[in-house]
Protein backbone atom coordinates (compact mmCIF):
# COMPACT_ATOMS: atom_id res chain seq x y z
CA UNK A 1 0.00 0.00 0.00
CA UNK A 2 1.12 3.23 -0.69
CA UNK A 3 2.19 5.70 2.07
CA UNK A 4 0.69 9.05 1.99
CA UNK A 5 3.69 11.70 1.84
CA UNK A 6 2.20 13.81 4.56
CA UNK A 7 1.46 11.18 6.99
CA UNK A 8 3.94 11.67 10.54
CA UNK A 9 4.97 7.50 9.37
CA UNK A 10 7.01 9.00 6.87
CA UNK A 11 8.32 11.82 8.64
CA UNK A 12 9.37 10.21 12.18
CA UNK A 13 13.02 10.60 12.59
CA UNK A 14 14.84 7.73 15.08
CA UNK A 15 14.33 9.86 18.39
CA UNK A 16 10.79 10.27 17.86
CA UNK A 17 10.27 6.55 17.31
CA UNK A 18 12.28 5.87 20.38
CA UNK A 19 10.63 8.09 22.46
CA UNK A 20 6.74 6.33 21.47
CA UNK A 21 8.44 3.28 21.59
CA UNK A 22 9.64 4.59 25.62
CA UNK A 23 6.47 5.85 26.16
CA UNK A 24 4.71 2.34 24.47
CA UNK A 25 6.81 0.89 27.40
CA UNK A 26 5.45 2.94 30.03
CA UNK A 27 8.02 5.45 30.75
CA UNK A 28 5.89 8.12 30.77
CA UNK A 29 7.44 11.36 32.03
CA UNK A 30 10.31 13.25 30.67
CA UNK A 31 13.10 12.34 32.81
CA UNK A 32 12.47 8.49 32.19
CA UNK A 33 12.07 8.73 28.57
CA UNK A 34 15.75 10.49 28.68
CA UNK A 35 17.04 7.56 30.36
CA UNK A 36 15.69 4.62 28.91
CA UNK A 37 16.18 6.53 25.83
CA UNK A 38 20.28 7.64 26.28
CA UNK A 39 18.75 10.65 25.24
CA UNK A 40 20.03 14.30 26.28
CA UNK A 41 17.73 16.67 27.29
CA UNK A 42 17.62 19.38 24.90
CA UNK A 43 16.88 16.44 22.56
CA UNK A 44 13.83 15.04 24.68
CA UNK A 45 11.91 17.64 25.16
CA UNK A 46 11.44 19.12 21.92
CA UNK A 47 10.80 15.83 20.15
CA UNK A 48 8.45 15.79 22.67
CA UNK A 49 6.47 18.80 22.09
CA UNK A 50 6.89 18.05 18.41
CA UNK A 51 5.10 14.48 18.97
CA UNK A 52 2.65 16.55 20.77
CA UNK A 53 1.88 19.22 18.41
CA UNK A 54 1.48 16.23 15.51
CA UNK A 55 -0.94 14.53 17.93
CA UNK A 56 0.83 11.93 18.56
CA UNK A 57 1.30 11.98 22.32
CA UNK A 58 -1.01 14.23 24.68
CA UNK A 59 0.59 15.76 28.30
CA UNK A 60 -1.00 16.36 31.09
CA UNK A 61 -0.16 17.58 34.60
CA UNK A 62 -0.43 15.27 37.92
CA UNK A 63 -2.89 16.73 40.17
CA UNK A 64 -1.13 18.94 42.77
CA UNK A 65 -2.31 16.77 45.56
CA UNK A 66 -0.71 13.44 44.64
CA UNK A 67 2.77 15.37 44.25
CA UNK A 68 2.00 16.98 47.92
CA UNK A 69 1.50 13.57 48.99
CA UNK A 70 4.57 12.64 48.41
CA UNK A 71 6.68 15.51 48.52
CA UNK A 72 7.70 15.84 45.68
CA UNK A 73 6.81 18.31 42.55
CA UNK A 74 4.28 17.34 40.38
CA UNK A 75 5.16 15.27 36.94
CA UNK A 76 4.21 16.56 33.64
CA UNK A 77 2.72 12.76 32.30
CA UNK A 78 3.31 11.68 28.63
CA UNK A 79 0.40 9.66 26.62
CA UNK A 80 0.23 7.94 23.51
CA UNK A 81 -2.88 8.96 21.34
CA UNK A 82 -4.31 6.34 18.63
CA UNK A 83 -2.31 8.28 16.25
CA UNK A 84 0.61 8.23 18.12
CA UNK A 85 0.13 3.83 18.64
CA UNK A 86 -0.32 3.74 14.72
CA UNK A 87 2.81 5.51 13.76
CA UNK A 88 4.69 3.52 16.43
CA UNK A 89 3.92 0.23 14.64
CA UNK A 90 4.62 1.62 11.54
CA UNK A 91 7.95 3.11 13.03
CA UNK A 92 8.46 -0.52 14.48
CA UNK A 93 8.29 -1.93 10.56
CA UNK A 94 10.94 0.83 9.76
CA UNK A 95 13.50 0.35 12.91
CA UNK A 96 13.59 -3.25 13.73
CA UNK A 97 15.61 -3.00 16.84
CA UNK A 98 12.88 -0.72 18.84
CA UNK A 99 11.52 -2.96 20.73
CA UNK A 100 14.49 -4.60 21.49
CA UNK A 101 16.28 -1.24 22.99
CA UNK A 102 13.67 -0.26 24.55
CA UNK A 103 11.79 -4.27 25.13
CA UNK A 104 8.34 -3.34 26.73
CA UNK A 105 8.41 -5.65 29.42
CA UNK A 106 11.43 -3.68 30.91
CA UNK A 107 8.78 -1.49 32.87
CA UNK A 108 7.79 -4.20 34.45
CA UNK A 109 11.14 -4.85 36.24
CA UNK A 110 11.30 -0.91 37.30
CA UNK B 1 29.88 17.25 49.57
CA UNK B 2 29.68 19.74 51.78
CA UNK B 3 25.82 21.06 52.39
CA UNK B 4 26.89 24.81 51.17
CA UNK B 5 28.24 23.17 47.91
CA UNK B 6 25.16 21.39 47.29
CA UNK B 7 23.03 24.47 48.08
CA UNK B 8 25.55 26.54 46.12
CA UNK B 9 24.78 23.88 42.83
CA UNK B 10 21.38 23.94 43.48
CA UNK B 11 20.95 27.69 43.28
CA UNK B 12 23.46 27.36 40.57
CA UNK B 13 20.81 24.64 38.53
CA UNK B 14 18.00 27.00 39.02
CA UNK B 15 19.54 29.97 37.51
CA UNK B 16 20.78 28.05 34.68
CA UNK B 17 16.95 27.18 34.11
CA UNK B 18 15.19 30.49 34.61
CA UNK B 19 18.30 31.82 32.16
CA UNK B 20 16.69 29.42 29.68
CA UNK B 21 13.42 30.09 30.53
CA UNK B 22 13.63 33.65 29.37
CA UNK B 23 15.01 32.68 25.93
CA UNK B 24 11.40 30.69 25.75
CA UNK B 25 8.95 32.40 23.86
CA UNK B 26 6.39 34.50 26.70
CA UNK B 27 3.56 32.42 26.36
CA UNK B 28 5.33 29.12 26.85
CA UNK B 29 7.25 30.29 29.48
CA UNK B 30 5.52 29.45 32.71
CA UNK B 31 4.73 26.11 31.50
CA UNK B 32 8.37 25.27 30.23
CA UNK B 33 9.94 26.83 33.92
CA UNK B 34 7.35 24.80 35.58
CA UNK B 35 8.40 21.29 33.69
CA UNK B 36 11.90 21.97 33.87
CA UNK B 37 11.82 22.64 37.76
CA UNK B 38 9.96 19.72 38.08
CA UNK B 39 12.04 17.62 36.18
CA UNK B 40 15.28 19.05 38.06
CA UNK B 41 13.95 18.30 41.09
CA UNK B 42 13.94 14.17 39.90
CA UNK B 43 16.70 14.49 38.09
CA UNK B 44 18.63 15.53 41.21
CA UNK B 45 17.40 12.44 43.25
CA UNK B 46 18.28 10.04 40.65
CA UNK B 47 21.64 11.06 40.24
CA UNK B 48 22.93 12.25 43.76
CA UNK B 49 20.87 10.10 46.03
CA UNK B 50 20.47 11.79 49.11
CA UNK B 51 23.33 12.06 51.21
CA UNK B 52 25.83 10.75 48.83
CA UNK B 53 28.42 12.89 48.07
CA UNK B 54 28.28 13.13 44.40
CA UNK B 55 30.76 15.35 41.73
CA UNK B 56 29.74 12.96 39.01
CA UNK B 57 26.28 13.54 39.73
CA UNK B 58 26.29 17.17 39.76
CA UNK B 59 27.79 17.25 36.08
CA UNK B 60 24.81 15.08 35.08
CA UNK B 61 22.56 17.67 36.40
CA UNK B 62 24.63 20.51 35.25
CA UNK B 63 23.87 18.69 31.90
CA UNK B 64 20.77 18.12 32.32
CA UNK B 65 20.88 22.44 32.94
CA UNK B 66 22.24 22.84 30.07
CA UNK B 67 20.20 20.95 28.15
CA UNK B 68 17.22 23.07 28.63
CA UNK B 69 18.86 25.85 26.90
CA UNK B 70 18.94 23.28 23.77
CA UNK B 71 15.38 23.18 24.57
CA UNK B 72 14.52 27.02 24.50
CA UNK B 73 16.66 27.78 21.46
CA UNK B 74 14.33 25.11 20.00
CA UNK B 75 11.12 26.41 21.38
CA UNK B 76 12.06 29.99 19.77
CA UNK B 77 12.60 28.57 16.80
CA UNK B 78 9.26 27.14 16.28
CA UNK B 79 7.41 29.80 17.82
CA UNK B 80 8.14 32.05 14.74
CA UNK B 81 7.54 29.77 12.10
CA UNK B 82 3.75 29.43 13.05
CA UNK B 83 3.58 33.15 13.08
CA UNK B 84 4.92 33.31 9.51
CA UNK B 85 2.58 30.34 8.50
CA UNK B 86 -0.63 32.32 9.56
CA UNK B 87 0.51 35.60 8.39
CA UNK B 88 0.96 33.62 4.96
CA UNK B 89 -1.83 31.95 5.12
CA UNK B 90 -4.66 33.67 7.06
CA UNK B 91 -3.21 37.52 6.71
CA UNK B 92 -6.20 39.76 5.28
CA UNK B 93 -5.72 42.32 2.64
CA UNK B 94 -5.63 44.76 5.81
CA UNK B 95 -3.14 43.01 7.66
CA UNK B 96 -0.89 43.22 3.93
CA UNK B 97 -1.27 46.88 3.72
CA UNK B 98 0.28 47.32 7.39
CA UNK B 99 3.06 45.15 6.73
CA UNK B 100 3.82 46.99 3.81
CA UNK B 101 3.14 50.20 5.00
CA UNK B 102 5.87 49.26 8.20
CA UNK B 103 8.19 47.69 6.02
CA UNK B 104 8.23 51.45 3.90
CA UNK B 105 7.75 53.31 6.76
CA UNK B 106 11.32 51.09 8.22
CA UNK B 107 12.73 51.78 5.41
CA UNK B 108 12.22 55.56 4.94
CA UNK B 109 13.82 55.67 8.60
CA UNK B 110 16.75 53.82 7.44
CA UNK B 111 17.25 56.00 4.52
CA UNK B 112 17.60 58.86 6.57
CA UNK B 113 20.03 57.59 8.66
CA UNK B 114 22.19 57.15 5.74
CA UNK B 115 25.45 59.86 5.38
CA UNK B 116 24.60 62.81 3.91
CA UNK B 117 21.14 62.33 3.19
CA UNK B 118 20.16 64.80 6.20
CA UNK B 119 22.60 67.45 4.91
CA UNK B 120 21.00 66.90 1.24
CA UNK B 121 17.31 67.58 2.81
CA UNK B 122 18.54 70.27 4.77
CA UNK B 123 20.07 71.96 2.03
CA UNK B 124 17.22 73.15 -0.16
CA UNK B 125 13.97 74.71 1.13
CA UNK B 126 11.16 72.56 0.21
CA UNK B 127 9.53 74.64 -2.75
CA UNK B 128 12.69 74.91 -5.19
CA UNK B 129 12.63 76.91 -8.06
CA UNK B 130 12.82 75.32 -11.22
CA UNK B 131 16.33 74.81 -13.21
CA UNK B 132 17.85 75.99 -10.02
CA UNK B 133 21.48 75.40 -9.42
CA UNK B 134 23.29 76.00 -6.38
CA UNK B 135 27.13 76.55 -7.62
CA UNK B 136 29.88 74.76 -4.83
CA UNK B 137 33.53 74.37 -5.24
CA UNK B 138 34.23 70.70 -5.03
CA UNK B 139 34.91 69.10 -1.40
CA UNK B 140 32.83 72.00 0.06
CA UNK B 141 30.72 71.11 3.04
CA UNK B 142 28.92 73.80 4.19
CA UNK B 143 31.36 75.37 6.32
CA UNK B 144 31.46 79.51 6.23
CA UNK B 145 34.76 79.04 3.80
CA UNK B 146 33.92 80.78 0.46
CA UNK B 147 34.20 78.32 -1.87
CA UNK B 148 33.63 80.75 -4.92
CA UNK B 149 35.67 83.77 -4.96
CA UNK B 150 34.23 86.90 -5.74
CA UNK B 151 36.20 87.99 -8.88
CA UNK B 152 34.96 84.42 -10.13
CA UNK B 153 31.41 85.56 -9.43
CA UNK B 154 32.39 88.67 -10.87
CA UNK B 155 33.72 87.14 -14.27
CA UNK B 156 30.56 84.99 -14.67
CA UNK B 157 27.88 88.07 -14.47
CA UNK B 158 30.07 90.07 -16.50
CA UNK B 159 29.73 87.46 -19.15
CA UNK B 160 27.86 88.38 -22.53
CA UNK B 161 27.40 84.68 -23.19
CA UNK B 162 25.02 84.12 -20.35
CA UNK B 163 24.37 80.21 -19.46
CA UNK B 164 21.98 81.42 -16.68
CA UNK B 165 18.81 83.74 -15.93
CA UNK B 166 20.59 85.37 -12.48
CA UNK B 167 23.06 84.75 -10.47
CA UNK B 168 23.30 85.55 -6.34
CA UNK B 169 26.01 84.89 -4.41
CA UNK B 170 25.55 83.64 -0.46
CA UNK B 171 28.08 83.42 2.30
CA UNK B 172 28.10 82.86 5.55
CA UNK B 173 31.12 85.02 8.00
CA UNK B 174 32.86 82.50 9.43
CA UNK B 175 32.94 84.35 13.59
CA UNK B 176 29.82 86.37 15.38
CA UNK B 177 29.57 90.15 14.76
CA UNK B 178 28.27 92.51 17.47
CA UNK B 179 24.93 94.51 16.63
CA UNK B 180 23.81 97.05 18.04
CA UNK B 181 20.08 97.85 18.37
CA UNK B 182 17.29 99.53 19.75
CA UNK B 183 14.90 97.52 21.95
CA UNK B 184 12.75 98.18 24.31
CA UNK B 185 13.83 102.06 24.37
CA UNK B 186 17.47 101.47 25.15
CA UNK B 187 20.49 100.29 22.71
CA UNK B 188 20.99 96.65 22.83
CA UNK B 189 24.04 94.99 22.31
CA UNK B 190 24.27 91.36 20.80
CA UNK B 191 26.39 88.79 18.92
CA UNK B 192 25.19 87.39 16.01
CA UNK B 193 25.71 85.07 13.37
CA UNK B 194 25.63 86.71 9.82
CA UNK B 195 25.65 85.44 5.85
CA UNK B 196 26.58 87.85 3.22
CA UNK B 197 24.34 88.07 0.11
CA UNK B 198 23.71 89.65 -2.76
CA UNK B 199 20.47 91.76 -2.60
CA UNK B 200 18.54 89.36 -5.44
CA UNK B 201 19.31 86.32 -3.53
CA UNK B 202 15.67 85.84 -1.77
CA UNK B 203 13.98 86.80 -5.45
CA UNK B 204 16.20 84.66 -6.74
CA UNK B 205 15.33 81.80 -5.07
CA UNK B 206 11.54 82.68 -4.69
CA UNK B 207 11.60 82.81 -0.74
CA UNK B 208 9.74 84.27 1.43
CA UNK B 209 10.28 87.80 3.84
CA UNK B 210 7.95 88.68 6.25
CA UNK B 211 6.98 92.10 7.62
CA UNK B 212 9.27 93.50 4.85
CA UNK B 213 9.85 93.11 0.93
CA UNK B 214 13.26 91.89 -1.23
CA UNK B 215 12.32 94.90 -3.51
CA UNK B 216 12.51 96.94 0.06
CA UNK B 217 16.29 96.89 0.42
CA UNK B 218 16.48 99.04 -2.92
CA UNK B 219 15.84 102.45 -2.62
CA UNK B 220 18.61 102.86 0.36
CA UNK B 221 22.45 103.54 0.72
CA UNK B 222 22.11 100.96 3.89
CA UNK B 223 22.79 97.50 3.04
CA UNK B 224 19.57 95.56 4.20
CA UNK B 225 19.17 93.05 6.86
CA UNK B 226 16.79 90.04 6.53
CA UNK B 227 16.52 88.61 10.11
CA UNK B 228 16.00 84.74 10.94
CA UNK B 229 12.58 83.74 12.61
CA UNK B 230 14.58 82.96 15.81
CA UNK B 231 16.45 86.02 15.87
CA UNK B 232 13.60 88.25 15.43
CA UNK B 233 12.05 86.72 18.31
CA UNK B 234 15.03 86.25 20.59
CA UNK B 235 16.31 89.88 20.46
CA UNK B 236 13.29 91.87 19.17
CA UNK B 237 10.60 90.14 21.28
CA UNK B 238 8.74 89.35 17.53
CA UNK B 239 8.21 93.46 17.18
CA UNK B 240 6.55 93.99 14.00
CA UNK B 241 7.45 97.13 13.07
CA UNK B 242 11.28 96.77 12.61
CA UNK B 243 11.23 97.07 8.82
CA UNK B 244 13.50 100.11 7.87
CA UNK B 245 14.84 99.85 11.27
CA UNK B 246 18.89 101.07 11.53
CA UNK B 247 21.46 98.21 13.18
CA UNK B 248 24.92 98.88 13.77
CA UNK B 249 26.20 95.56 12.68
CA UNK B 250 29.94 95.90 13.55
CA UNK B 251 31.28 98.93 12.39
CA UNK B 252 28.55 99.52 10.09
CA UNK B 253 24.87 100.65 9.88
CA UNK B 254 22.84 98.27 8.16
CA UNK B 255 18.75 98.26 7.96
CA UNK B 256 16.07 96.10 8.37
CA UNK B 257 14.44 94.35 5.63
CA UNK B 258 12.45 92.08 6.76
CA UNK B 259 12.40 88.39 8.67
CA UNK B 260 12.95 84.74 6.97
CA UNK B 261 10.43 82.49 8.13
CA UNK B 262 12.76 79.43 9.78
CA UNK B 263 13.66 76.60 7.56
CA UNK B 264 13.16 78.68 4.57
CA UNK B 265 16.12 79.26 3.75
CA UNK B 266 17.82 76.04 3.32
CA UNK B 267 21.09 77.00 2.28
CA UNK B 268 24.40 75.38 3.75
CA UNK B 269 25.81 77.02 7.12
CA UNK B 270 23.87 78.27 9.73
Amino acid sequence: MARDAKSPQTKLSHTAALILQALDAGFVYGFSIMEMAGLPSGTVYPAMRRLERDELIRSHWERQAIADAEQRPPRKYYKLTASGKATLQASRRRYPLLERLIPSEEVRTV
Amino acid sequence: MSPSAELAHRLLHLGFLRCASLLVPRRQRDEWWREWRGELWYVGHACTPRGAVSWQGQQEVTRFCLGAFQDALWMRRSGRQPGLALAAIDGTARQCILILAGILTASYAASLLLPGVQAERALWPRKVTPNLVLILRDGSNGEARPTISPAQFLRWQGRKQRYFDGFAFYRVAPETIDAEFPSGGSQTKSAWGVARASSNLFTLLGLPVELGAPDGMKGSDLPAVILSERLWKSDFGAERHLSGMIVHLGHRAVRIAGVAPDGSLGLPGR
